[in-house]
């Protein structure tokens, strides 16, 4: 005879016993207890999210400043100049026109950065510059032009580098 | 949200799913830890159970099982700690071979009792058994946990908690059929 087959009395009397004991649990106390454990782990994950952004946004500013020396160190003196008008920048004896300025000549810059790009000859001219043939003859469709662009981002004067200087550079 | 989700949660520090994992659990931990150490012993193992989970000294993967059978796994090492259960283990394994599970006329006795009577007298009856078979009738029996899940909890075969079920049955009668001399006796 199978256990089960002679004590339906004990199922019926362990399923009043469960019945009985559904609503036992632990105290209050014993949630309240715990809950302050949860606070402090969510506590603990916020400072340590904070920290670790800190430290990312700490790098990344001394990344930042690393990476503007090295490049304001590259490009060397002139590199960096200070405003004191683009006219006195540069000039005839040095192959290069006296700079001309921009629309945002006028905008205060605490410094900058002088960068050589090929114009199309025709711009030369809205400049008042003849352009100069080079000594074999063959003129490029485009000519070298400095940039004065400020710290923030605006161009505030451009130059133009004579034939001359062009031939040197290419020698 | 399911327990997973819960469960991973309230180690982030959500104390809201936390709530709602404690509120789900805590009390099958609870019944479990109090008929297995007595009812003083069951708020700190709920206790220990829960903060362990916080703590994650124990990880939780899905694969192996429900939160619920994790959970109870913890609340079960708890609970062996607690009853050092070496020795007490040794003691059951040698009643588990010696059990006779011979017919019990138990079904008349239990009839005259009245109901809280039997309820009484099941649980003290299931409070005294050795604590292998306790174990097997709180699961099975009494939480209604299928064999498959009791027998992750328990660590053994599901046979195994065939056995040790069908043989705390045969205890519980045993001890049920002896309780009517004692009412007796009072009268």
């Amino acid at each position: 005879m199978q256990n089960g087959d002679r004590s339906p009395w004990l199922e019926d009397a362990l399923e009043q016993v469960a019945e009985d004991e559904s609503s036992l649990g632990a105290s209050p106390c014993v949630e309240e207890r715990l809950r302050i454990e949860v606070r402090a782990i969510s506590r603990a994950r916020r400072l340590r999210t904070g920290g670790i952004v800190s430290a990312i946004a700490v790098f990344a500013l001394v990344a930042g400043i690393s990476v503007w020396r090295d490049a304001a160190r590259r490009h060397g003196e002139a590199a960096v100049v200070t405003p004191t008008g683009p006219s006195t920048l540069g000039g005839a004896d040095d192959g290069v026109t006296a700079f001309f300025p921009l629309g945002y000549s006028a905008v205060p810059m605490g410094g900058g950065r002088i960068v050589r790009i090929e114009v199309p000859r025709a711009a030369l001219a809205s400049f008042g510059v003849a352009p100069v043939e080079p000594p074999g003859g063959a003129s490029a469709p485009t000519a070298l032009a400095d940039v004065l662009i400020g710290e923030d981002g605006l161009a505030r004067a451009v130059r133009f580098v004579r034939a001359a200087r062009i031939q040197e550079q290419k020698q | 949200m399911d327990d997973c989700e819960l469960l991973d949660r309230a180690r982030r520090g959500d104390e809201d799913a936390f709530g709602q994992l404690f509120a789900r659990h805590q009390r099958a931990i609870f019944r479990y830890a109090a008929h297995m150490c007595g009812r003083d012993a069951g708020d700190d193992i709920v206790q220990e159970t829960f903060l362990a989970v916080l703590k994650q000294t124990g990880r939780y993967d899905s694969s192996r099982g429900t939160v619920s059978a994790y959970l109870f796994g913890i609340a079960r090492h708890c609970a062996l700690k607690r009853t050092a259960a070496g020795a007490n283990r040794r003691g059951d394994e040698e009643i588990d071979e010696a059990v006779d599970v011979s017919p019990a006329c138990a079904p008349t006795v239990l009839e005259e009792l009245s109901r809280t009577e039997a309820v009484e007298a099941l649980r003290a009856a299931v409070d005294s058994l050795p604590a292998i078979y306790r174990e097997a009738i709180v699961l099975c029996e009494l939480e209604e946990m299928d064999y498959a899940a009791a027998a992750g909890i328990m660590q053994c075969p599901v046979g195994t908690v065939r056995s040790r079920l069908h043989r705390a049955k045969a205890l519980l009668a045993d001890k049920l059929a002896a309780k009517p001399m004692v009412s007796g006796s009072r009268s």
